[in-house]
């Protein structure tokens, strides 16, 4: 069952010059992307900075409009992880009311209570960084404020934009596996947006590559890291650091 | 093995912050010898940066250099006058920062802060100075120098700021070269390319450098040695195929193992 179908989506930007800030042209940041999402699936984006990658997730969750094209959602629970946990957490807020924020709904404050504790648990924070704030914590216990955050509303879908590129390798490791076990334990749908084609292979299971707004190849992850056909992808590949 | 050209010994950096003093580097110790690779991988916060900052004497408070000894081919620059390090600092040893975009001042074309920095260390009237610049962006293959001698800044792509950059440190034959991070800002392809580069001009001047990165995919392709940094000290060194294949620190084994299970 489908939980994402996009048809011919196009979304394009103004570039602003001069003093009179002008257009000169558009930049087409997606163009005419076809692109389904199979529930319960991992599918990764990849492609290099200015691809096309993020914008193409933020029309999936609706915070973009397309210029033009189709989007059917099978859900509108959706949930987003940004890539810089030092700036997606708002610094004057402490952890409890950043993670409760969700659930603001909820008028049963035991309830709440109760859902944000299972939560901090599920990420592997103990009890006491409820009253901390944002500042106090490193880049990946952040991260895991961040998926708890997006996790409270209970998503069928998030998507997972950069999540760990700013990150250690050891603590990438960490989260990744960890998102892993959510995705198992919740069957969660993940678009999982990352300029690193190590990290797309580690958690995906289809992959989608980007280059200049369109899409150029989609295919099941193995397929395409043994025999990509296209090749930009062969490049991409190729530029793969191995040790 | 060749001679030595730069010898750190016991380099301690503290910080004073108002929660008390901080250890940023805790004795990081490591010998550089002539033609050779020596990396530093570890992870933000180890102390990599700070140590190539050190031998250039660019720490500035809080930060202060403790106690240590940093030898440039026998001569101690750790209390050498600013006047003689401000000579070798940008021609004996050169440095290439991680963010082409923040090195260079965006107010001047490439061009001019290029001659600026060989008119700086040589005697040279402006025109020819602007030869050797020109040379030097073809040295580093960007195909048209001209347009990329006069374009500001914010002009050029991130690949191509990268490689000027690396033509600006190399007008002075450096005898060592320092690479921060020098590709971790661009895009998977072109950093392939700009360390092809690197290889090539590292190969053919048979410099002495010092080559910074977290990525040790990076350390294994372009590499002789490598150390590894942890909270400020040097856990483990050795050549890297060693390192790779038999590492004997706990955090390298962690950081080794998490780097494979990330490879495809």
């Amino acid at each position: 069952m489908l939980i994402v179908e996009c048809k011919n989506l196009k979304k394009s930007f103004p570039i602003l010059r001069g003093y009179m800030r002008d257009e000169a042209g558009r930049v087409m940041a997606v163009d005419d992307v076809s692109l389904n999402i199979e529930r319960g699936h991992i599918v990764g984006l990849v492609g290099e900075s200015g691809s096309g990658k993020t914008t193409l997730g933020k029309i999936i969750l609706g915070v973009l409009k397309p210029d033009s094209g189709e989007i059917r959602l099978g859900t509108d629970k959706l949930q987003v992880i940004f890539q810089d946990p030092y700036n997606s957490l708002d610094p004057r807020m402490k952890i409890r009311d950043i993670l409760s924020e969700g659930l603001i709904l909820k008028r049963d404050t035991e309830e709440k209570r109760e859902r944000v504790e299972e939560m901090l648990d599920l990420v592997k924070l103990p009890r006491f960084a409820l009253k901390k704030y944002p500042h106090q914590f490193s880049g990946g216990e952040r991260q895991r404020i961040a998926i708890a955050r997006a996790l409270l509303t209970r998503p069928e879908m998030i998507v997972c934009d950069e999540p760990v590129s700013s990150l250690d390798v050891t603590i990438q490791l960490q989260i990744l596996k960890l998102l892993k076990d959510i995705k198992k334990r919740f069957n969660i749908t993940y678009l999982f947006i990352s300029h690193d084609l190590r990290v797309v292979r580690y958690m995906c299971d289809r992959v989608a590559v980007m280059k200049d707004g369109k899409i150029i190849e989609v295919g099941g992850a193995a397929d395409i890291y043994s025999n990509p056909s296209h090749p930009y992808t062969k490049q991409l590949l190729a530029s793969i650091l191995r040790i | 093995m060749s001679e030595l050209v730069l010898e750190v010994k016991s380099l301690k950096v503290y910080f004073n912050a108002s929660a008390g003093i901080i250890k940023t580097l805790d004795g990081v110790s490591f010998d550089l010898h002539g033609g050779e690779v020596f990396g530093l991988v570890g992870e933000s916060g180890s102390g990599k940066t700070l140590t190539a900052l050190s031998v250039l004497d660019l720490i500035y408070p809080p930060g202060k250099i403790v106690s240590g000894n940093i030898l440039f081919g026998g001569t101690e620059l750790l209390n050498i006058d600013t006047r003689q390090l401000r000579k070798i600092r940008g021609s004996k040893i050169a440095m290439v920062f991680q963010e082409p975009s923040s090195a260079f001042n965006p107010v001047f074309t490439i061009g001019y802060q290029i001659v600026e920095s060989i008119r700086v260390h040589q005697e040279k009237n402006v025109s020819d100075a602007r030869t050797i610049a020109l040379r030097f962006l073809r040295k580093v293959h960007i195909s048209d120098p001209l347009r990329v001698y006069d374009s500001y800044p914010h002009q050029l792509s991130g690949g191509t700021k990268q490689r000027a950059m690396i033509a600006m440190a190399l007008v002075n034959s450096p005898e060592i070269l320092i690479l921060d991070e020098p590709t971790t800002a661009l895009d998977v392809t072109i950093q392939a390319q700009v360390l092809e580069l690197l290889k090539e001009i590292i190969g053919r001047d048979k410099m002495a450098t010092l080559f910074i990165s977290h990525d040790f995919g990076v350390i294994a392709k372009m590499c002789d040695r490598v150390g590894v940094m942890y909270k400020g000290k040097i856990v483990e060194t050795g050549d890297v195929d060693a390192i790779l294949g038999s590492p004997k620190d706990p955090y390298t084994i962690t950081l080794i193992e998490s780097v494979k299970a990330l490879s495809c």
